[in-house]
């Protein structure tokens, strides 16, 4: 085995046999892919056959660690979940931080590849060395914080550190969240419901084995020095610590890319209510870090006064409050908290939650559903107790929450009526808290994200909104944020660091506004793991898990056709400072495209590029699938 | 006294004090291996235990295998509590005797993890992100 950085092993759960085995890491792919999302997705090409059901025994559910995870470095408590998504049925990869990722390294496993399908509801603890399925039907139904709390009980250990599924996932509503820590998520995408499919309740996780760094002296140093750059820097030093992420919410108002209305406009008139800001004034009573967390942006909330009284827990971030805030007209921070609450407890992605109840408010607002639909629903901009109420009705299907679990593809055929002119996704998954009119950057992310719209992979509102530069990224100084001009150029590399921060597996906070740059991080992996890394070589691994998802994407049938965006966004906005801006992606794809290698007219990548990434095998299996669908079309 | 001091209040519970003990006494990666422990209790509360430096485990141990170190800071009468691991023979009444419950064995191994003070310079001090942790010399 390597130097350090890597426990060294995988853990297989088959979940038809209800059995266990361990098998040792490839060195050649760790030094390819890194851990976390690179080498997630290459255990899901690998292993799931194209056209695989999403919430079928064939899918995998991939829980995965980075090499840094479980370390020193700032932000390294995080994991990620790669799957087949039966949202948007392409990879999804979504990321959750607490504590559950480095007890899982500390328990000697860099992930786990669960297989197959339970007959019965079960779950797993996992005691360093030992694996044991217990039955979980006593806890199939419970909310995640009943599961939480009871686990801990029956196997008598208060520092467990336990993943599970509330009711949403087993209902296999398609955003079901995977949380862990009782309020962290692993959410986009729905892993939760493949969770849910397996009848996998909970992964609990005990850990007390070392980990260890290849060159100690050096890791030191470096590990200081990343310290210090988190600590100096004014977003992972001061903003997100005092105000959280929603502190950004008045910035992004300001600029007009906050998201109000079902992405009808970008500037909300009640923004301030809704912020960070306020937030400290009205409901904080403390901060929270994952594991080794130097930026502590989670907000513990207790809300002492009026309507919401009594609700306890973590407070919203950025798209949660966006999502259930601007998105549903609504500037009561209260209700916002609690709903984010209670998709915490149900076990809810927050983003597609509040994104599917705007899209219903945009709805019976226009008249094309009304109360018989809504069983008496009163869902109008802003009625933030149909809003909270909805929630709970979406987790277990009842009333119109039975449409809306399906996702706005599935919801707006249901309903009809012209209702999908106001859908707002992209490959189905709903756009998050950005409004890409105001920022092009963020709309070209959107459209070409594997997982569907994205705004994390890269946050490219923080460059060109906020005017944070990566001097390393060959970004330009100055660009203008409604202009088309030249942003695949330095899209590209950000999209590709962001891929390999995320194989890394450290919290995008780190990179958001470019604390740290890619040589810094090239420089730590190195003295971490022992093998050299530099800037170029971090930047292709990235680029070569971008490439894989894509290709896994365009096994399942996905084209340039699918790299679109929402007809809003190709409207004029309404009102605000860019009162005017549409998007014309094609501009934009066509040199994207160029400029990845890609063809232009698929969107797929070209064997050229993929075997220069050393992908000869994927260039084959899409060459084959290529002439499958050609057939198939002829 | 010279002893650790703790505010819980600006504890955002990151785990960073016990895994960079671990670093600093073993060389690894091991909150399971640190001087000072966080515990969690959702959704918001929590305590951290750390030693306080009052000798009860000296009092306690058969063996006189935890000391006074005086070396270490000399402006202070009393010296540092440490372990002298070749006497200890893990017999755990150090463990019983510790009224704040931070001395606990490692998870690997029947011996005490016992705050030595880092000799002289806390790491869990310096690196904890929000000062929560402090060490007073008096």
């Amino acid at each position: 085995m390597t130097g350090g950085g890597y426990a060294g092993r995988m853990l297989r759960l088959d979940l038809n046999e209800l059995d266990f085995h361990v098998e040792a890491l490839n060195e050649d792919d760790l030094e390819r892919f890194i851990g976390g999302e690179g080498l997630g997705i290459k255990y899901l090409y690998d292993g799931v056959p194209a056209h695989a059901d999403p919430l079928g025994p064939y899918n995998r559910l991939i829980f995965m660690t980075g090499p840094l995870t479980g370390t020193l470095a700032p932000t390294s408590g995080r994991h990620c979940v790669v799957t087949k998504s039966p949202l948007t049925c392409l990879e999804t990869t979504s990321h959750a931080g607490g504590y559950w990722g480095s007890e899982l390294k500390f328990a000697g496993y860099d992930g786990i590849i669960v297989e197959g399908q339970s007959e019965k509801p079960v779950y797993v603890f996992i005691d360093d060395e030992e694996v044991h399925f217990y039955k979980a039907d006593g806890l199939w139904g419970r909310d995640t914080i009943q599961t939480d709390a009871l686990i801990k009980r029956q196997l008598g250990d208060d520092k467990l550190n336990i993943a599970y599924i509330g009711p949403a996932g087993e209902n296999l509503v398609k955003y079901a969240s995977i949380q862990n820590d009782q309020q962290r998520a692993a959410a986009r995408g729905g892993p939760g419901a493949v969770m849910g499919s397996k009848k996998l309740k909970a992964i609990a996780v005990r850990g007390t084995r070392d980990i260890r760094a290849a060159d100690p002296a050096k890791y030191f140093q470096s590990m200081n020095e990343l310290l210090d750059t988190c600590y100096g820097h004014v977003v992972t030093g001061s903003l997100f610590p005092s105000s959280g992420v929603t502190g950004i919410i008045p910035v992004m108002n300001e600029k007009g890319v906050l998201p109000t209305k079902n992405h009808y406009t970008g500037n909300f008139a009640g923004a301030d209510k809704i912020s960070g800001q306020t937030m400290a004034k009205t409901m904080l009573t403390k901060t929270r870090g994952c594991f080794c967390c130097t930026i502590h942006c989670t907000r513990v909330i207790d809300i002492e006064y009026g309507p919401y009284y009594g609700t306890r827990g973590k407070g919203p971030d950025y798209d949660s409050a966006v999502a259930f805030g601007s998105q549903c007209g609504n500037d009561n921070l209260e209700a916002i908290a609690r709903a984010n609450i209670v998709c915490d407890q149900y076990g809810l992605d927050t983003v597609s939650t509040g994104a599917t109840i705007a899209w219903a408010m945009e709805l019976y607002e226009r008249g094309i559903i009304d109360d018989i639909d809504t069983h008496g629903v009163k869902l109008n901009w802003g009625n933030h107790e149909a809003m909270t109420s909805m929630v709970p009705k979406i987790a277990t299907r009842a009333e119109f929450g039975a449409v809306l679990a399906d996702g706005l593809d599935e919801a707006s055929k249901r309903i009809g009526r012209g209702s999908e002119r106001y859908v707002q996704s992209v490959k189905n998954m709903d756009l998050p808290g950005i409004e890409a009119r105001g920022s092009k950057g963020m709309a070209l992310g959107y459209a070409t994200d594997n997982r569907g719209a994205d705004n994390l992979r890269p946050f490219a509102a923080t460059a060109e909104c906020m005017g944070f530069r990566s001097k390393e990224l060959g970004m330009p100084e100055n660009f203008d944020p409604l202009s088309e001009e030249g942003k695949a150029q330095w899209m590209i590399p950000c999209q590709n660091y962001f891929a390999a921060v995320n194989s890394l597996v450290v919290c995008m906070f780190t990179v958001i506004a470019f604390t740290v740059e890619p040589s810094q991080y090239a420089r730590h992996l190195s003295a971490l793991t022992g093998f050299s890394f530099e800037k170029d070589k971090l930047l292709e691994a990235g680029e070569r898990a971008w490439n894989l998802q894509r290709a896994f994407n365009a096994r399942e049938g996905f084209t340039r056709k699918d790299d679109r965006l929402p007809h809003r966004l190709m409207e004029p906005l309404p009102n605000g400072p860019d009162k005017g801006s549409a998007v014309h992606l094609d501009r934009m794809l066509d040199e994207y495209y160029e400029l990845r290698g890609w063809d232009k007219a698929t969107g797929w990548p070209t064997p050229e590029k993929l075997r220069s990434l050393g992908l000869g095998d994927v260039a084959r299996d899409l060459e084959k699938s290529r002439l499958l669908s050609g057939r198939a079309l002829a | 006294m010279p002893r650790l001091t703790k505010n819980e209040d600006a504890c955002i519970t990151c785990h960073r004090c016990e895994t960079i003990c671990g670093w600093v006494h073993d060389v690894v990666f091991n909150p399971d291996k640190g001087r000072v422990i966080v515990d969690l209790d959702y959704p918001d509360t929590h305590h951290l235990r750390i030693c306080i430096q009052c000798g009860r485990c000296a009092d306690a141990c058969p063996m006189d295998a935890i000391y006074q170190d005086f070396n270490i800071l000399t402006t202070s009468e009393q010296g540092i509590y440490r372990l002298d691991e070749s006497k200890c023979t893990g017999c755990g009444e150090c463990i019983d005797a510790c009224p704040t419950k931070v001395l606990q064995f490692y998870p690997d191994r029947r011996m005490p993890r016992k705050c030595d003070l880092c000799l002289g310079q806390p790491m869990c001090v310096r690196y904890c992100p929000t000062n929560a942790l402090g060490w007073v010399l008096m």
